[in-house]
């Protein structure tokens, strides 16, 4: 596993509101726009979504970033690879964003997923709800780790969003003369 | 658990669910699985976290089953029921579904095939619901993700019950 060494780790948090919701959130070092961002555009969702550690990489990932557009994701790791698809829902960059969400091994089973990103002391507080169809299905998706992925995948996309600044600062235009 | 990958969902016709899935176990092993209450409170869970404190089995036509499950962490308790249709042992169990809190409405006739070949037995559960509208709403309850679940409980279970027998 990759050290979680990666700034606000200490700050994510999954919880269950209801019986059939999983609610993850977590700070991110970066203005909402760029954690939006970092959330939507397929380069840079390849470089942290499930990315638990140097086995695991994006293998698809497709956005159609429009209400009714759909995505597709395919991770690989050790244990073979895992296909998610949806449809997006509504799209408020930099602030909000609901899609639909399927696991492929189980086509019928769509749950809604909605992220939002709010401004919090200088910091963005990344807020994503998961409502899934029934009790059962969310206590399957507890059960898989799915929590523990996103705490690691979210450390992977702080490591990005603080690139992106980075590399952002570096290519603007200088505004002092020093 | 190598037959993981070889559980599949249909949605034949209007009505109907089918499950099948493959086990590395004779099929009188699998049909005892599914019809002693000792074996069946050990698989048919669903998620981790759930438990069978009552499985009540009456195997004869026109006898009754009744399944509770309880969630350990708040208490949560589901239960369902039903009668049995037809068994023959140990390749077809015919039973009616009904829970007592009522997801769908109606009853489902679940019918179990067992068929055994070179030591694999391959499982055929098919749902039959009152309608189109209820079955379909059962696909997407994710239903079928829990059964997944519990036939790898199953396999696993099988595998080892079966490593015990031959040691």
């Amino acid at each position: 596993m990759v050290a979680s060494s990666a700034a606000n780790s200490g700050t994510f948090q999954a919880t269950t509101p209801s019986d059939r919701e999983i609610c993850l959130t977590r700070l991110f070092d970066a203005p909402r726009h760029l954690v939006f961002e970092a959330m939507t555009k397929p380069e840079h969702v390849r470089r942290w979504w499930g990315i638990l550690d140097d086995q695991h990489s994006v293998t698809v990932c497709e956005i159609d970033l429009r209400p009714g557009g759909a995505w597709r994701f395919v991770g690989r790791g050790p244990k073979g690879e895992y296909a998610f698809h949806g449809v997006y829902r509504e799209i408020k960059a930099p602030e909000r964003c609901v899609f639909t969400e399927i696991y492929e091994p189980f086509p019928d089973v769509e749950s809604v997923v909605t992220s939002v990103f709010t401004e919090e002391n200088g910091k963005t507080r990344l807020t994503v709800n998961c409502l899934y169809p029934s009790l059962m299905v969310r206590d399957i998706v507890l059960n898989s780790g799915m929590a523990r992925g996103a705490g690691i995948s979210y450390d992977r996309l702080e490591d990005l969003v603080t690139e992106l600044q980075r590399s952002a600062a570096l290519n603007a235009p200088s505004t002092t003369s020093n | 658990m190598k037959n993981k990958g070889t559980f599949k969902t249909a949605a034949p016709g209007d009505r109907e669910i089918v499950m099948t899935r493959d086990f590395d176990a004779p099929r009188q092993l699998v049909f005892d699985a599914h019809t002693k209450p000792e074996m069946v409170k050990r698989w048919l869970l669903g998620p981790d976290g759930w438990t069978m404190p009552v499985c009540e089995i009456d195997l004869r036509v026109g006898g009754k089953y009744r399944y509770v499950w309880r969630r350990d962490k708040d208490g949560t308790e589901m239960g369902m029921g039903g009668v049995y249709r037809e068994i023959v042992v140990p390749e077809r169990i015919v039973a009616t579904e009904k829970f007592d809190q009522a997801w769908y409405p109606g009853e489902a006739l679940l019918t179990t095939v067992l068929a055994e070949q070179g030591g694999t037995t391959t499982l055929t559960y098919t749902m039959r619901y009152e309608s189109r509208e209820t079955r379909d709403a059962v696909l997407k309850s994710g239903m079928e993700s829990g059964v997944a679940v519990s036939y790898d409980r199953l396999d696993n279970i099988l595998a080892s019950q079966l490593a015990r027998g031959n040691s």
